[in-house]
């Protein structure tokens, strides 16, 4: 208490005089704070003085009425409000009520263990009605002793407002009822609790929390026992407790989602006379403020079936992506550990661990707490993350049916809404977006880190070549949205970064130039495979693209044939899976799996009697991707690209017949995970395969004198980078100021001749190419389709050798006998180009197939 | 001697001496000489009260009173005229002057 004039020096606590006050001298604009005092000699220098220096407790009771409260004295004839100052003064407050420090206790307290097996009970056992007579100054200073287990006692010291030295209290530990007979708190405590606070990230400016209250198979009858109602509530820094009691469907957690502060403490109470509360922080821990001015980038591949990030601090060449962990803070409870859990319910918690070998990839899916028909009779738009819905997280094993869950499939069809109405697109884009920048950005920011915090966050993107401007437009929208809440929710600043680019234009980021040649970068991701070929000498330091091409033909097609999906309903091909399997879960498997799995192998995910038909639609699933990549190889030597840039970069005037090309292939993409495709080996195969390939079509252009150029595919890995996070991470680096080559199309169409001469206008004809080279054991014999001039329908499949025999494409359907003619109207080619890229691989096959056999209408 | 009084405009007991209220800043008070001796009055020159000055053993004139500027504002200086018939000019706190009221003694040593 210092009640010294700063102007004269006049110290009132020298005077032997009594001041009177009442409550109504220490309110300001409706608060009970403190009261000014004039110097009563020069009037010059304030003379502050409040309530909590004189001991008095103000606290607003049940009526919204402010009382004033003394604590009890326990023995004299003392009277409240008569107050002693340091010094000869004295105070009288009029309206001071005394008050018994063990009315604001709980009677007895809850025993929790963590993962150690050690015990964890509240910090401090004061009722949360009462938690403002703490002395917050003083326990941010460390004045207090946290409780702890004593004996069969629980024990805290803490400071109250107003009263000098800490108040230590002596209680008994509740008895819980799994364990009856009680003979130490060790047997009370409830074993198996938890209770998580997502994320553990240290930034003081950080407002978006989950706090989970989750129960054991031994604690749950108590901790949520319907006869005895559990109270659980928060609070942050300033303000009151805030019960919650959001509870998952199974009954065994609780949990409540903050997003505009930090939680710093949590009540559990039981009926009247237990509980306690927990800090929720350990006293150690620093906040810390982001670092100004400074900026970290942050490239996203929301791709459709995974999502990657990568993350590099600007101005630095240093990037990576983040391996997504657990970033629950566990107040108590066991470890997290390693093992799979099995879940009988949708928890909506933030995923613990992401997917592939390095955990750097999450599902571009969205878990919703309740059925897919939410999405049906409402609204996306109010759905928060973490409280109503999620991201799949690895290390869960489903006991629920996930199909009811997983909205998925969200990237494309933005022009006519595809599965979902266009709102309901545009939502599920933005709540997935919304959830993933914050997951990574958690990551990115965690306690542990050794990032630097920056300040703001510039986040970069790559959209699908096949994305029309408008389309590119309606991603940046939402992106300016997400950014804005992610940006309120974290405190930071995040900026949406300027120029994004295609996904394989972002890929090619990553390599510099390598040998003289073409550089093919084919990103293969769910959605869409994206291809972009450069030119390149070993000299220049920016090679050229001299063409780029995105096709809707990828993973999820694959996933789709194995499946046995069609569009039309009545169109019913056969599932490759067990009886039990879905879409959902073959994600989820595929994704579990490690780089050098074979999935194929696991019979309780196929079904071994469908062995050759998911074989088939394997290789017709390759085979097109190859003959594509054939042919914009064959475009390029039969176009002359690569001597034309040759010629510009080079400023030769010289230009003589290409003798031999050198190509390098750079696979990339969560979509070639099916057939451990990037392997050494398998991406040598693919690379002999497709020179093949090349070579059949050079040798069919008459008169161009390509026969003899040798062609040189060689597979080349990006070193250090995992063929998801390519896009991400070459999202971070700078962006080059490519030259972009004279633009050529329709090298990609299925079925139509590809144009690729200028001036003699050469076309290549469209075949295709089945092989077999992925699988142990495979057949490796190229089959080559009459071309579409040839109108004999032949049912034993033209070009098909019978030996070894070779599956009728009945096999590959039942029901082909039936469905026909709806397949072969399926088939015939279509106005629209885009359409034909969402049929299956078995379609595409089908329509090479019978496409070319059947009669034009009117011929 | 009644040493409280009400502060006419917030109607707390203010304590004769304090040349302000305490509770809410009015002038109530000043230090006035009236036959060489100090004279508290109220604002309206009512006399509250009046005490000697002694210096050493014996009590001297007060001639004038100095407001002190500066940052020694809690003090008054006040000429004495002593038994010689020389002026000395000495530094009186008004917390004295307020401990003497308080303390019911007509005396201030200064």
């Amino acid at each position: 208490m210092n009640l010294k004039c700063s102007a004269c020096g006049f110290d009132l606590l020298d005077m032997p005089i009594n001041l009177c006050m009442d409550k109504s001298d220490f309110y300001s604009n409706g608060i009970i704070t403190r009261k000014t005092l004039h110097c009563p000699i020069c009037d010059k220098g304030a003379l502050t003085l409040s309530l909590d220096e004189l001991g008095i407790v103000p606290r607003v009771d049940g009526q919204s009425q402010v009382r004033l409260y003394q604590w009890h004295p326990g023995s004299g004839n003392a009277r409240a409000g008569e107050i002693q100052s340091p010094g000869k003064l004295t105070f009288s407050v009029k309206d001071v009520e005394f008050l018994k420090v063990q009315d604001l206790l709980y009677k007895e307290v809850p025993a929790f263990m963590d993962h150690q097996r050690r015990f964890v009970v509240p910090t401090f056992p004061i009722r949360p009605e009462y938690f403002d007579l703490l002395d917050m100054d003083r326990i941010k200073k460390g004045e207090y002793t946290p409780g702890r287990i004593d004996g069969p006692f629980y024990c805290a010291s803490f400071p109250l407002r107003g009263m000098r030295e800490l108040f230590s209290e002596k209680l008994s530990v509740m008895t819980s009822t799994f364990n009856a007979n009680r003979t130490s708190p060790d047997a009370d405590a409830f074993q198996d609790a938890e209770l998580t606070l997502w994320p553990d990230v240290r930034l003081e400016c950080w407002k978006f929390f989950r706090l989970e209250l989750k129960a054991g198979k031994l604690s749950k009858s108590t901790l949520f026992d319907p006869l005895r109602p559990v109270l659980t509530g928060f609070r942050k820094a300033s303000g009151g407790f805030q019960e919650f009691n959001n509870q998952s469907d199974d009954g065994n957690s609780r949990y409540v989602v903050v997003d505009d502060g930090r939680p710093e403490w949590l009540f559990i109470q039981f009926g009247d006379n237990s509980g306690g509360i927990f800090s929720l922080w350990s006293r150690d821990m620093v906040f810390v403020s982001p670092t100004p001015s400074t900026t970290m980038v942050m490239g996203v591949d929301l791709g459709t079936s995974n999502s990657c990030v990568a993350f590099g601090l600007q101005g630095q060449a240093k990037s990576d992506t983040m391996g997504i962990r657990n970033l629950e803070r566990r107040i108590f409870g066991g470890a997290s550990g390693d093992s799979v859990a099995r879940q009988t319910c949708v928890h909506v918690h933030p995923p613990v661990r992401g997917f592939g070998k390095h955990g750097d990839v999450l599902p571009t899916e969205i878990l919703l707490k309740k059925g897919r028909n939410e999405l049906l009779s409402g609204s996306a738009a109010k759905w928060i993350p973490f409280q109503d819905y999620t991201i799949p997280s690895s290390g869960i094993l489903p006991g629920y049916d996930e199909s009811d869950h997983i909205l998925s499939e969200f990237k494309f069809d933005i022009d006519n809404g595809g599965s979902y109405s266009p709102e309901h697109q545009r939502q599920l884009y933005e709540r997935y977006l919304e959830a993933l920048l914050l997951v990574e950005i958690a990551n990115a920011y965690r306690r542990d880190t050794d990032l630097v915090m920056a300040d703001t966050v510039d986040v970069r993107y790559s959209f699908p070549g096949v994305f029309s401007g408008a389309n590119q437009n309606w991603v940046q929208t939402r992106y300016l949205t997400v950014t804005a809440s992610v940006g309120k929710w974290t405190g930071l600043n995040l900026r949406v970064g300027p120029s994004p680019v295609d996904e394989a234009t972002a890929a090619g980021q990553n390599v510099s130039a390598g040998n003289d040649g073409l550089r093919i970068y084919v990103d293969m991701g769910g959605g869409t495979t994206d291809i972009a070929v450069f030119c390149q000498t070993r000299a220049n330091p920016s090679p050229e693209m001299i063409f780029q091409t995105s096709v809707k033909y990828a993973g999820g097609v694959m996933v789709r044939a194995l499946v046995g999906e069609a569009d039309d309903p009545a169109y019913l091909p056969v599932s490759c899976l067990q009886p039990k399997q879905s879409v959902e879960s073959l994600k989820r498997f595929v994704r579990e799996q490690p780089e050098d799995g074979n999935i194929y192998s696991e019979t309780t995910v196929f079904n071994p009697d469908y062995k050759r038909v998911r074989t088939r639609r394997a290789e017709l699933y390759f085979g097109y991707l190859n003959e594509i990549l054939a042919r914009l190889i064959a475009a390029a030597v039969i176009n002359r690209e690569f001597e034309n840039y040759i010629k510009r970069v080079r400023a030769s005037e010289s230009e003589g017949n290409l003798a031999s090309l050198n190509v390098e292939l750079v696979l990339l993409g969560n979509g070639w995970g099916f057939l451990k495709a990037l392997d050494s080996l398998n991406s040598a195969v693919i690379a002999d395969i497709l020179s093949e390939r090349v070579r059949s079509i050079l040798k069919g252009e008459k008169g161009q004198n390509l026969e003899n150029v040798a062609i040189n595919i060689t597979s080349v890995p990006l070193p250090g980078i995992h063929p998801k996070a390519a896009v991400a991470k070459g999202l971070l680096s700078t962006a080059a100021n490519r030259h972009i080559g004279p633009v050529i199309t329709n090298r990609t169409i299925v079925g139509e001749d590809t144009h690729v001469g200028q001036k003699s206008n050469p076309t290549i004809k469209w075949h295709t190419i089945i092989q077999l080279p992925y699988l142990p054991g495979s057949h490796k014999l190229p089959v080559e389709l009459n071309d579409r001039s040839d109108l004999n329908f032949d049912h034993s499949v033209p070009g098909y050798p019978q030996s070894p025999p070779l599956v009728p494409p009945t096999e590959y359907d039942p029901n082909l006998a039936r469905t026909g003619s709806k397949i072969v109207s399926a088939c015939l080619p279509d106005s629209n180009i885009m359409k034909s890229f969402r049929r299956s691989p078995y379609e595409v096959m089908m329509e090479v197939v019978f496409a070319n056999a059947i009669p034009k209408e009117g011929a | 001697m009644e040493v409280l009084f009400r502060c006419p405009q917030c109607d707390k007991e203010a304590i004769i001496g304090f040349r302000y209220c305490v509770y809410c800043g009015r002038h109530l008070s000043d230090l006035k000489i009236q036959d060489g001796q100090l004279l508290l009055t109220d604002t309206s020159d009512r006399p509250k009260y009046a005490f000697a000055v002694r210096r050493g053993e014996s009590e001297v004139m007060v001639s004038n009173i100095i407001p002190s500027v500066g940052t020694s504002v809690g003090s008054v200086d006040l000429d004495l005229q002593t038994k010689n018939g020389r002026t000395e000019r000495v530094s009186l706190p008004m917390r004295e002057v307020v401990k003497a009221i308080v303390e019911g003694t007509e005396i201030i040593d200064v």
